[in-house]
């Protein structure tokens, strides 16, 4: 797909995919004039990019784009699947102060890559997304706050910007019309937490990175007390598509409650792992076999973390699950940022619980006690487990550790710590159990071998 | 605002029907109520934080259950919402949560100075389990030093961040931040080390474990529950913030504040919380001194000695020179018995009109009918500052005026609960969410408050950098509060100026006649001013003289005065330094060389003491039982220390003095001279020591005067520096200065020292002057202080502040009242001190 990403570049088509945002990355669209050209917002659409932003800015009343999204059924891309129409008209109308647009670029979840590719290397699809998004609620300053780390998504983002302002698409008269559109590219420093959506507007406002109490919710009070709507890159980026080929055409796809595409990111034990576009409702086996090459020869899937590293893991036999928001759920996991994690049966789970713990312990912000606690207590377990000082008692003890964070922490980091835990005692206490009966567990250097294929 | 009535809602509790305050969120009602609910992140200053999880609750609204259980913390009541506090899922939440909290803490509560009176600890013994469960490796950090007071052991912290938040957002210093992240984070100190600590001491009180503690009370006083209570009030302004001072085996162990609503909400300031080292300074003067005669011979003797003494030398003026031949003067921080006993004394024993209480509110020439019920009658409670829309300060820096009053405005303007207009001489922190700021340069507090008034009523000259303020105060439509400190008692003519704010009080109420009160409230210099006021004043207030009692023949001035002519024979100065406070130092000086006999009466030696022939030992306000008044007319008790040290109330002394000159004695006890201010003053109610309320009471004058106020709008000139002496001097009361009881308190031997000129960054670079340099400041009338410079931004171009009580340097040294301008001079050599 994108040249440069040899991960990439053995990427299977499949008749099942109906690119939206990955067109520009085929069509290596990175310019201004490259994106108005030939740019098409479905593939067998006419080209031309920043048509549908024009014609919204001249012609669509706030109160229609709304509708437009809430009738295409967009939902939100970043995790929670959120209907972002709805969000969207949840600004006050009446309060006199500036609204914001906050686009989430921060991509943390463990597993996910896919913003960082849209920002890279179709910029302007997001840049078009986000001057719609303004125009719904009223708001002329965007902010896309990118984590640190990813320095060519921030220089890329960053240059397509100029270029639009440059070219009068953003600035005071966009397109020549009276509705001034700023865009910003905030970095952040690199937390976790900050991708959390109160986080990320504490970041963008200087201070430290710590959840806020939701009620207010942002939409009412964000950044700087004004109403404040936040975004994942991928729902703005999906935006320009629905306005230019239709409702109908985005309503076509995918199953009747998630409606349209998503951007998967496979990664783990497969041949090929990559990033595809697909409808929702493709089952997570077509996405694993055809997409991602399947397993290497003689492996068998033992398990599959379906939304990135806070999900639970998904046992085989609901390998078949069709990969939409409500089937996930009903299979007792969550779609999440659709970042499919594929473990095979060289994967030891306790390994990849300590190493998530490990994660979630350093990037717990400290804010609440049973996620700055609780994370580093299982890492501790963990930690001991896999040294060889398991007790049989562990496994219950993980569960109450569980069950005192799950639910109970202040922000969804902890959830997404616990999550994964639950799910590995649930459902996998053999490999738990083979520590404690084998001081020190089975399979080392099995398992060096796997973590490397796992990248 | 003028305060509003609480709406209410009803709710379910517990299967209990109830109703709460709709504006407040359930946490705080419920608890009220009597429903237990734990917390330690929630804290009644700060906002909602939601961090610890222990106030979780089950909650239902609009007949669904909320999929989580709910923070009460947050929690805003509303119409048909159910909430259950002790249901059984809630209990193990707490448990889970209490697990949690407890991994890192150390199990030492047997050594721990919070033992008693820690909320992790009683949420332990409702909830915590048994045993332990975690046995990996804890988190160990060693202790460190907040600032000069506070003590951080990390080992024991929580993480509920409430200091943190209190530092961010009470205080505002940001002296506590969190640093790292996760289970890594610790809090870290960021003091500023040019900046004395104001308020960190009332993190101590919020710290919900034994995680910050005090300096001077870790490991020292030991239990909370084996220590007595004595309800007291701050000694250190006319706030009158409240106070437990805690006694323990027979010794101060430390001083936390008595959460008044009405006065401080708990919040009091460092001086204040630590000052209590004063009281038992080994310092401290509990034997008569005798100085006489030649050189610096001086004997010790003891208290009924040196009260026999002090009466041979009394009766023997009296006796000689007649009626009116001794000068009696009390400083501003005594009881109300005391300036009672005093009173008497001179009237009964001593037969003079030549006494003068507290520091000279007036001026030189004395009180009038309309300046006194000025100060009688057009003040607010503090709750009514508070609830007032608009508080215009006037020369008045709150923060070390009034600190614990200067707070809660500071957080009700931050709030956006209050607007606060400041104007002063200089700048300051305290107007940092002032909505308007005006620096009007030392000196020109007249001309300002009569350009206003002239601005609001039309009539006269204006000048233009107060029109901008002058607009603000025309349109306020509510309540509004005028503050005025220190600016009209040091100033040249308070009296003047008394009359001038009345009339700008009356055009601002004039202005906005949808407002139900605009209140004019004076910050006194000391924490019983108004008591003074109402002794020495008491005809001018509707009172009626009695007992064998005499009217004061003047101010303190007049008294100096005659002292100074000869016409006195011998200065009774009871517990007041008039040498280095008193603005006129010259005229001090010459009385006290004038009079034959000089007795001083007080805890502690001050400059003044040492140039007494005598000095008696006296208790200090937490020895005996007495009452003050604060700046809100607020008549409370201050109660003797649990503490075995005894010293004698100012009360046995003039009994023990009249005694020996064969008198009567003036009363028997402090009930006695209370029922004869009952007695004489209309309005005052009839109280004793042991019924006065624990609250205080409120006094209001029933015979106050119709003084007229004078109303001048003739401007006076600006005060400016010359070329010769550029900068005008400003004499600024701090929170930490010369004062006993910072003086004697050891804790602050560190803090806010050295006392140092304050001047404008420009300035300092026009005269080549840099940080630290020693100058001299030479004054237009020749006089000459030697302090080093500290550049400071709040300083306007043009001015010099210094502290107004330095013992090494007094400012009263240039100054005669009238504004003082100085030229700097760079000294050699280092600094002594």
């Amino acid at each position: 797909m994108a040249k440069g990403k040899p991960y990439l570049q053995n990427g299977v088509r499949h008749e099942c995919i109906t690119p939206v945002t990955t067109l520009d990355i085929e069509a290596g669209i990175r310019k201004l004039a490259d994106y108005r050209a030939k740019a098409r917002y479905v593939p067998d659409g006419e080209p031309g990019g920043y048509r549908a932003a024009e014609h919204v800015l001249r012609d669509v009343s706030p109160e229609e784009i709304i509708e437009r999204a809430k009738t295409a059924g967009l939902r939100g891309k970043g995790g929670a699947g959120f209907p972002a129409g709805l969000k969207w008209s949840f600004v006050p109308k009446d309060k006199p102060v500036p609204r914001y647009l906050a686009i989430n670029g921060d991509e943390g979840e463990p597993g996910t890559f896919k913003d960082r590719f849209l920002m890279e290397d179709a910029p302007h699809r997001l840049i078009e997304g986000a001057i719609i998004a303004c125009k719904s609620f009223g708001a002329h300053q965007a902010y896309c706050y990118i984590r640190g780390e990813f320095y060519d998504s921030i220089r890329l983002l960053g240059e397509a910007v100029k270029e639009a302002y440059a070219e009068g698409i953003l600035g005071d008269r966009p397109f020549g019309v009276d509705y001034p559109i700023h865009f910003a590219v905030h970095t952040g420093a690199g937390a976790y937490i900050c991708g959390e959506e109160t986080s990320m507007l504490s970041s963008i406002m200087g201070e430290r990175g710590h959840p806020r109490m939701k009620p207010p919710f942002p939409a009412v009070e964000g950044l700087w007390r004004c109403p404040t709507i936040i975004n994942n890159v991928e729902t703005i980026a999906t935006v320009p598509a629905i306005f230019d080929a239709g409702e109908d055409w985005f309503t076509a796809r995918g199953t009747e409650r998630s409606p349209g595409i998503k951007v998967v990111s496979v990664s783990g034990c497969v041949r090929n792992p990559g990033w595809w576009e697909i409808e929702y409702g493709t089952p997570i086996s077509t996405i694993i076999n055809e997409l991602a090459g399947g397993l290497r020869p003689g492996r068998k899937l033992k398990a599959v973390i379906p939304g990135g590293s806070s999900c639970p893991l998904m046992k085989p036999e609901h390998v078949d699950t069709p990969f939409d928001y409500e089937s996930v759920m009903q299979a007792g996991s969550m779609l999440g940022s659709a970042a499919m994690i594929v473990l095979d049966d060289t994967v030891d789970i306790v390994e990849v619980m300590r190493n998530f713990c490990h994660f979630y312990a350093h990037e717990s912000c400290g804010k609440c006690t049973p996620c700055r606690e609780g994370t580093r207590w299982m890492l501790q377990i963990h930690e001991r487990i896999v040294n060889g000082g398991g007790r049989p008692e562990d496994l219950a003890l993980l569960h109450d550790i569980v069950l005192g964070i799950e639910a109970k922490s202040f922000c969804p980091l902890g959830d997404a710590a616990a999550w994964p835990v639950k799910s590995a005692v649930e459902r996998y206490p053999e490999e738990y159990e083979r520590y404690f009966e084998t001081a020190g567990g089975g399979g080392e250097e099995e398992h060096e071998e796997t973590m490397a294929e796992a990248g | 605002m003028a305060k509003k009535p609480t709406e209410f809602v009803e709710i379910e509790i517990d299967d209990q029907l109830v109703s709460l305050p709709k504006d407040q969120v359930v946490l705080w009602s419920a608890r009220a109520l009597g429903f237990d609910i734990p917390h330690f992140c929630a804290h009644k200053w700060l906002e909602p934080y939601g961090a610890c999880r222990m106030c979780l609750a089950k909650v239902e609204l609009g007949g669904r259950m909320m999929p989580k259980l709910q923070t009460t913390c947050s929690l805003m009541p509303a119409e048909g919402m159910k909430i259950w506090t002790r249901h059984p899922e809630v209990i193990q939440v707490r448990r889970e949560q209490l697990e949690f909290h407890l991994l890192n803490h150390p199990l030492e509560c047997p050594v721990c100075d919070k033992g008693g009176e820690c909320m992790l600890q009683d949420q332990t013994m409702d909830h915590g389990m048994q045993e332990g469960r975690y046995i990996e490796q804890k988190k160990v950090r060693p202790d460190a030093m907040m600032n000069d007071y506070i003590r951080l052991n990390y080992k024991r912290c929580i993480h509920c961040k409430r200091c943190v938040n209190y530092a961010t957002d009470i205080d505002g210093s940001f002296f506590l931040q969190f640093v790292e992240r996760g289970a890594e984070t610790f809090i870290e100190s960021f003091a500023d080390p040019t900046e004395a600590p104001r308020f960190t001491g009332n993190v101590i009180d919020m710290c919900p474990v034994g995680a910050l503690t005090a300096r001077n009370y870790r490991f020292k006083m030991g239990r909370s529950w084996e220590q007595e209570l004595a309800p007291s009030v701050g000694s250190l302004d006319s706030v009158g913030a409240n106070i437990w001072l805690n006694g323990r085996l027979g010794d101060v162990a430390r001083i936390v504040p008595r959460d008044n609503p009405d006065i401080d909400n708990g919040l009091i300031d460092d001086a204040t919380r630590f000052s209590w080292e004063c009281i038992e300074d080994e310092r401290r003067v509990t034997r008569a001194i005798l100085r006489d005669g030649e050189g610096d011979g001086q004997e010790s003797l003891s208290r009924l000695k040196g009260e026999e003494e002090a009466a041979r030398r009394l009766l023997a003026v009296s006796s000689e020179h007649g009626p009116d031949s001794i000068g009696v003067i009390a400083g501003g921080g005594l009881n109300t018995e005391d300036y009672l006993a005093l009173r008497a004394f001179c009237g009964r024993v001593l037969d003079t009109a030549y006494y003068h209480c507290g520091d000279e509110l007036f001026g030189p020439q004395g009180p009038d009918e309309a300046a006194v019920a000025v100060l009688g009658g057009r003040f607010g409670e503090l709750s009514d500052v508070l609830a007032a829309s608009t508080v215009l300060s006037l020369g008045c820096d709150l923060f070390d005026e009034a600190p614990s009053l200067g707070l809660r405005i500071d957080i009700a303007a931050r709030r956006g609960q209050l607007t606060l207009l400041s104007a002063r001489g200089h700048g300051s922190d305290t107007d940092r969410f002032a909505s308007l700021f005006l620096n009007y340069g030392p000196g020109n507090l007249l001309r300002v408050v009569r350009g206003l008034t002239n601005a609001l009523s039309g009539e006269g000259e204006v000048p233009p950098e107060l029109e901008e303020l002058a607009e603000r105060l025309r349109g306020i439509g509510d309540d509004c509060a005028i503050l005025v400190g220190q600016e009209l008692w040091r100033s040249e003519n308070p009296l003047e100026l008394l009359h001038a704010l009345e009339a700008l009080r009356g055009v601002i109420e004039i202005n906005n006649p949808e407002a139900e009160a605009v209140y004019l409230n004076p910050v006194y210099p000391a924490a019983n001013s108004v008591g003074a006021l109402l002794v020495n004043d008491l005809a001018l207030l509707g009172g009626s003289s009695s007992n064998g009692t005499r009217p004061p023949a003047g101010s303190l001035h007049a008294v100096l005065e005659a002292a100074a002519s000869g016409k006195l024979k011998a200065l009774l100065i009871v517990d007041s330094d008039v040498l280095t406070c008193y603005p006129d130092r010259a005229l001090v000086e010459r009385a006290l060389s004038a009079v034959e006999h000089v007795i001083y009466c007080g805890p502690f030696a001050t400059p003044t003491s040492e140039a007494a022939h005598l000095h008696l030992p006296l208790g200090t306000w937490a020895h005996y039982d007495g009452t003050v008044l604060s700046m809100e007319w607020r008549l409370q008790k201050r109660s003797r220390a649990s503490i075995d040290s005894v010293a004698p109330s100012l009360l046995d002394v003039v009994n023990s003095i009249a005694a020996a000159m064969d008198c009567e004695h003036v009363a028997a006890d402090a009930d006695e001279l209370l029922a004869d201010l009952a007695r004489a003053v209309p309005g005052v109610p009839r109280v004793s020591l042991e019924t006065v309320p624990a609250a205080g009471v409120l006094l209001r004058l029933e015979g106050l005067p119709d003084g007229k106020t004078r109303i001048v709008n003739t401007l006076p000139d600006v005060v400016s520096g010359t070329a010769e002496f550029p900068l005008v001097v400003a004499a600024k009361r701090f929170l930490y200065n010369d004062r006993q009881e910072i003086r004697y308190s050891r804790v602050f031997d560190q803090v806010a020292k050295p006392f140092a000129a304050h001047v404008h960054p420009d300035d300092l670079e026009r005269l080549g002057l840099a940080d630290g340099d020693e100058v001299a400041l030479q004054s237009d009338n020749g006089e000459e202080l030697t302090l080093p410079v500290k550049p400071a931004r709040w300083v306007g171009p043009g001015s010099v502040v210094i502290n107004d009580y330095y013992v090494k340097q007094p400012a009263n040294q240039l100054a005669g009242g009238a504004p003082v301008r100085v030229a700097l001079n760079k000294l050699a050599g280092v600094r002594e001190d």
